[in-house]
């Protein structure tokens, strides 16, 4: 990097030398061919300050401005008084002449680096306003805390030109941090415990620490602080190859950056907090709707249960076979009835849970199916499920119980409510990125006005005892459905009856099985 | 009869183990009950049970420590009876090596054929003369041939082996470790997705319609078992 640094100050002073020289040779071929052609020197003095001006303007520092005012009193000396093509410096007004020029030309040259030096600063303001508009820009866009960080670092490491490291939260504990590094040894480097340890310092005392500061100096970074006044975000780290990282102008401007980035973290929080609150509401919407309607569901078959169980106990001499079988019929079915009640509430706390993310493993879609109809059967012997699946083997990820439960629920509806005994269709197809299955009935088909609500839980209280169950049941599978970012709908058939349709995505995120 | 089969039930809920005694006794089976998990270790060595009916939540030990207990010493066929309904502790069970599991509730009939068949495990008599049939599909073991309603069906080796195996343990479900284990070493890794595809072929060349298996059906989350009877 020095050897850089050198080779290019070295060819800075070459071409400043060349840029020098050659306008100087172009002036006094100038101020050569006036003399000749007009015989009148009062012009060349003129040329020369010119170049001199010139020289300024193209050169960098004042040395070449100067070098070259001595270069023109020299060569007007040499060229253009008496005795020509010598050096006479002992002329009548010859020092006042030279003085002139030198002043003139150090005035001209001084001017010209000022103007310079401006024209440079304005640009990095500009360069820095523009950053700063952009990443303010792209910060007000982006969502999550990872895209934060990774913008972030993107402009930070461009803007300075050196390798960044951001944690968010305690640098320690908390291990939460991304790094965009220029070489490739500085990842390592900012993993060190000694910088780690530099991190966390300046994280726990809202100081900057590391490199160039007052704390924890051998640190190779320098560590900032991303706070308010109460607060502490996390920790910025720049690593520079050189020690570039003195210029007060360039802290300040990395102070407006990160608060900045303060105002991006502080939305995402507000943001993920509001979303975590509407998560809940609708948890506990959910949860509010469930127990209304278990404690409808529940407590009819109880009642029945006990009612016909009492009157076998009490009445057993007189009633007669018939009808006391008939009771106990009803006994076994009010309590099948509450079987497939409390599967469902199993299923709901499956999802229920307080960090409801639910478990998907792959599934072949056919062995899903196969399962579900040997249940169905098992329960329901005289009905006849006709199934399809595609011939292709496809494995969709879900949590197999789940799915199995909503299968459960949709084709015992079928059954129950479809109020005759012809076959049910259970379809599988593949779309481009679903899988849909629909289950389709013969029987009377929904009532119309119940079809947008009927996902919702809410008709059990209106349809009364005919059709318990129906409510509860199909919320769940909606749940179900929705946790898996599926859909789920219901129609009526033109011909008759009514369709279950519901899709699950093929490719699902928060995948656990292989 | 002199020679009924002694059936031991290990279960803490009284209702539930009167219930189940009085239909195995109705069903020429003699019972004996215990409530405890300290209790049910001694009876198992001192009256050695034909079949053992055991709950997993038992007051004092875990039902599943009992069944690893067990098996240190003893191959008597145990069928884990359970409330919970979580497929990992099914194939716990499973892999410690009971013999099946049925999950409460229910009811006499499916509790009588999973007796049945834990104990036609335990004398193997399943397999004849290196034959095996169930309702359409006969597997000759010696010569390698699957048949269905009396065409050969044309198996891969792995298929052949998967479908023999289940076969062999017909009525039991084999966990996907326990195939995987079979077939490729028990070192091999426990990636089910081969042996998925595998059955998925197999159904295909087997079943006539592979939604509505007859003779290979799945337990989900947990493996796959051969129809019995």
């Amino acid at each position: 990097m020095k050897k850089y640094i050198l080779k290019h100050i070295n060819r800075v002073l070459f071409s400043d030398f060349l840029k020098t020289v050659s306008i100087f040779l172009i002036a006094t071929l100038l101020a050569l061919l006036l003399v000749n052609v007009s015989a009148i020197k009062d012009n060349v003095f003129s040329v020369y300050i010119l170049a001199v001006a010139l020289i300024s303007v193209v050169t960098s520092g004042y040395i070449w401005g100067i070098f070259s005012s001595f270069l023109g009193i020299f060569s007007v000396n040499y060229f253009f008084t008496y005795p020509y093509y010598a050096f006479n410096f002992l002329l009548a007004g010859y020092p006042l002449a030279f003085l002139s020029m030198l002043v003139i030309s150090s005035i001209i040259s001084t001017l010209t680096v000022k103007i310079k030096k401006q024209v440079l600063i304005s640009a990095t303001r500009e360069k820095q306003a523009e950053s700063l508009h952009d990443i303010t820009k792209r910060l007000l866009t982006a969502t999550g805390m990872n895209n934060i960080r990774t913008l972030a670092l993107d402009y930070f490491s461009n803007f300075y030109n050196c390798s960044v490291i951001i944690y968010f939260g305690n640098p320690l504990s908390d291990k939460n941090y991304g790094i965009k590094s220029l070489m490739s040894h500085h990842t390592a480097l900012f993993e060190q415990q000694i910088e780690q340890n530099a991190a966390q310092y300046c994280y726990t005392s809202a100081n900057s620490a590391g490199a160039g500061t007052l704390y924890q100096t051998d640190a190779k970074c320098t560590y900032l602080p991303i706070c308010t006044e109460d607060t502490v975000f996390g920790v910025i780290g720049l690593l520079f190859e050189n020690e570039r990282f003195k210029q007060p102008e360039a802290l300040n401007f990395l102070g407006i950056m990160t608060s900045q980035l303060i105002l991006a973290i502080e939305r995402q929080n507000l943001f993920e907090k509001q979303q975590k609150i509407l998560v809940e509401t609708e948890k506990e919407k959910m949860r509010s709707n469930l127990l209304r309607a278990v404690s409808h569901d529940l407590r009819t078959p109880l009642t029945c249960i006990v009612f016909s169980a009492t009157t076998l106990l009490e009445n057993n001499d007189t009633l007669s076979k018939q009808s006391s079988q008939k009771l106990l019929n009803d006994i076994i079915q009010d309590a099948q009835w509450l079987i497939r009640m409390v599967e469902n509430l199993l299923a709901i706390t499956r999802i229920n849970n307080e960090h409801a993310v639910i478990k998907k493993q792959y599934e072949a879609i056919e062995e899903i199916v196969s399962a579900t109809i040997v249940k169905i059967k098992k329960r329901f012997p005289n009905y006849q499920v006709k199934v399809t699946v595609p011939e292709e083997f496809i494995l969709i990820p879900m949590d197999a119980t789940l799915i199995m439960q909503v299968l459960i629920n949709l084709l015992e509806n079928a059954i129950c409510h479809s109020h005759n005994t012809k076959p049910i269709l259970l379809t599988v197809v593949y779309t481009e990125n679903d899988v849909v299955f629909s289950i389709k009935d013969n029987g009377v088909g929904l009532n119309p006005y119940e079809i947008e609500h009927i996902f919702d839980g809410v008709s059990v209280e209106k349809t009364g005892d005919s059709t318990r169950g129906l409510g509860i049941g199909l919320s769940i599978c909606k749940s179900i459905i929705s946790a898996h970012n599926g859909t789920i709908s219901a129609e009526n058939n033109t011909e008759g009856g009514a369709t279950f349709r519901f899709t699950l995505p093929k490719k699902g995120e928060n995948i656990d099985g292989k | 009869m002199a020679n009924k089969f002694k059936v031991l039930i290990v279960e803490d809920e009284i209702s539930i183990s009167n219930f189940i005694a009085t239909t195995l006794k109705t069903n020429g089976y003699t019972t004996l009950l215990c409530s405890n998990g300290k209790e049910a270790l001694s009876m198992i060595a001192s009256h050695c049970p034909d079949v053992i009916l055991l709950d997993l939540g038992l007051p004092d030990i875990d039902g599943l420590e009992i069944l690893k207990q067990l098996r240190k010493w003893s191959s008597i066929p145990v069928i884990i009876v359970s409330a919970r309904v979580n497929e990992e502790e099914k194939v716990e069970a499973l892999d410690a090596n009971a013999d099946d599991y049925i999950t409460k509730p229910f009811g006499t009939s499916e509790l009588l054929a999973r007796i049945r068949t834990a104990m036609r495990h335990a004398s193997n008599s399943n397999i004849q003369n290196d034959k095996f049939s169930v309702k359409g599909l006969s597997i000759d073991f010696g010569k390698r041939l699957v048949i269905i309603d009396g065409k050969e069906v044309h198996l891969t080796q792995i298929e052949f082996k998967i479908v023999s195996l289940l076969a062999k343990s017909q009525g039991r479900v084999l966990t996907y470790d326990q195939i995987i284990a079979e077939l490729w070493g028990p070192y091999a890794v426990k990636d089910n997705q081969i042996l998925r595809v595998n059955m998925a072929n197999i159904r295909r060349k087997i079943e006539k319609n592979p939604a509505e298996p007859q003779y290979i059906f799945t337990e989900v989350g947990v493996g796959y078992r051969m129809v019995d009877e």
